[in-house]
């Protein structure tokens, strides 16, 4: 928690730091919201995830970004002809990086970009689970199962490619294309997580996943940051 | 001319599809499952060589709990055979029969339950760690081509039949053996 703390406080130090060298050529905070989680939900009642981006405008085409999102799946079957369990996980994430722009043919008072850009991702979670029978026609059914787990961390590198759009003023549209490379567990040497949160399924290194996004770019030069 | 914006909007429509079109999980829980069986592939000596075979008169059965017996596979004939490990036990026992005679494989695994999809539910993942096996009759000797049981592969072991005309008409009391491959 210290470490991801100090990561916070370094990369908004950073980040202010850079903004009140350079503000003439800053413009917008970018505040946007994954569709992706919400619309995910409505196919699959037991999944919720809810993730917020915000990016610091661009420095030199550069766009430093925090993301947040929390996840939480719980599943119970009682009727499945294979298996019945009782699952639930509950976690948040936190990712830290940025974008690079290297959309450059925006007409006068557009703001679309074409991005490429890292991030550095870490998630803290916990799961349970009861209730477990695993049906074997040959060597046996089990008898019931459970465990609990609580304080399992992750941590991922993340490349990312995607594009944004204004559709009208301020108002941004975003698709983003990720790819995951897990470098960190601690705390999962029993039964691993289904999902680790913004990260993806907790079995494989490697994840390729998408967001889809909505946001509103804020003129913050208009609010007073400006020195 | 294109206008670029138009360009990127439709790209965007065109991932939302993508991305709607990709909601559903595309796995079958019959293939889940058949990633976890042990896969044993079959080759015979001939001299110093060892050549791939698919040999006939195979039969694999198990004695579950000391007495019930379960077989597998009865007098087939295949290049390569399948076996599910026990859920129940560290360990899972198969006696390999040709024209009656008779060789073991215990196959020791650890085990550790995973939820592999909402729909089908948890499974096992299993870790080899020992295989014991007696070349008594049939079997000359085990390779091992892949530990990890869980991986999609086409064969983890090799099993090597004696060479022809070797293969003895009854057990040589003397010639018992039992042989162990340890796993990382």
């Amino acid at each position: 928690m210290r470490t991801l703390s100090f990561l916070v406080a370094f990369t908004f130090l950073i980040s202010s730091q850079l903004y009140s060298q350079v503000v003439q050529q800053t413009k917008k905070l970018g505040i946007s919201f994954d569709l992706v989680g919400p619309i995910k939900t409505v196919f699959d009642k037991d999944y919720l995830n809810l993730e917020g981006q915000i990016n610091f405008g661009s420095l030199r085409n550069f766009y430093p970004t925090v993301e947040y999102g929390m996840l939480k799946y719980n599943k119970k079957t009682t009727d499945n002809l294979k298996n019945n369990y009782n699952y639930a996980s509950n976690g948040n994430y936190l990712r830290l990086g940025f974008d690079y722009n290297t959309f450059k043919k925006n007409l006068q008072g557009e703001n679309n970009l074409v991005l490429f850009g890292l991030r550095y991702g870490m998630a803290t979670l916990s799961h349970n689970a009861d209730n477990i029978i695993i049906r074997d026609t040959i060597w046996g059914t089990t008898p019931q199962m459970k465990f609990s787990q609580n304080d399992m961390k992750a941590n991922w590198i993340e490349i990312v490619g995607g594009i944004k759009v204004e559709l009208i003023k301020n108002l941004t549209l975003g698709w983003t294309m990720r790819l995951d490379f897990l470098i960190n567990t601690n705390g999962m040497a029993g039964t691993k997580p289904f999902y680790i949160p913004g990260y993806g399924r907790g079995n494989k290194n490697l994840t390729i996943w998408y967001t889809y996004t909505i946001g509103y770019n804020v003129n913050f030069t208009k609010m007073g940051f400006k020195k | 001319m294109v206008n670029v914006r138009e360009l990127l909007i439709a790209i965007l429509q065109m991932s939302f599809i993508i991305f709607i079109s990709s909601c559903d999980d595309i796995n079958t829980c019959g293939e889940l499952y058949s990633d976890r069986k042990l896969k044993i592939a079959f080759a015979q000596k001939s001299k110093s060589l060892i050549i791939d075979s698919i040999p006939s008169g195979l039969s694999f059965y198990s004695l579950l709990n000391g007495d019930t017996s379960y077989i597998f596979y009865d007098d087939t004939v295949s290049a390569r055979l399948t076996f599910p490990l026990s859920q129940l036990s560290d360990t899972s026992e198969f006696v390999l029969k040709i024209n009656k005679l008779t060789d073991t494989l215990l196959f020791i695994a650890s085990r550790k339950i995973e939820l592999i999809s909402s729909d089908c539910g948890f499974n096992t993942k299993f870790t080899l760690q020992k295989l014991y096996y007696t070349n008594n009759t049939t079997i000359d000797t085990m390779i091992l081509i892949e530990s990890d049981v869980n991986k999609d592969v086409d064969k983890n072991f090799k099993l090597v039949l004696k060479q022809k005309g070797t293969i003895p008409d009854t057990i040589n009391p003397d010639a018992i053996g039992k042989n162990v491959l340890v796993f990382d």
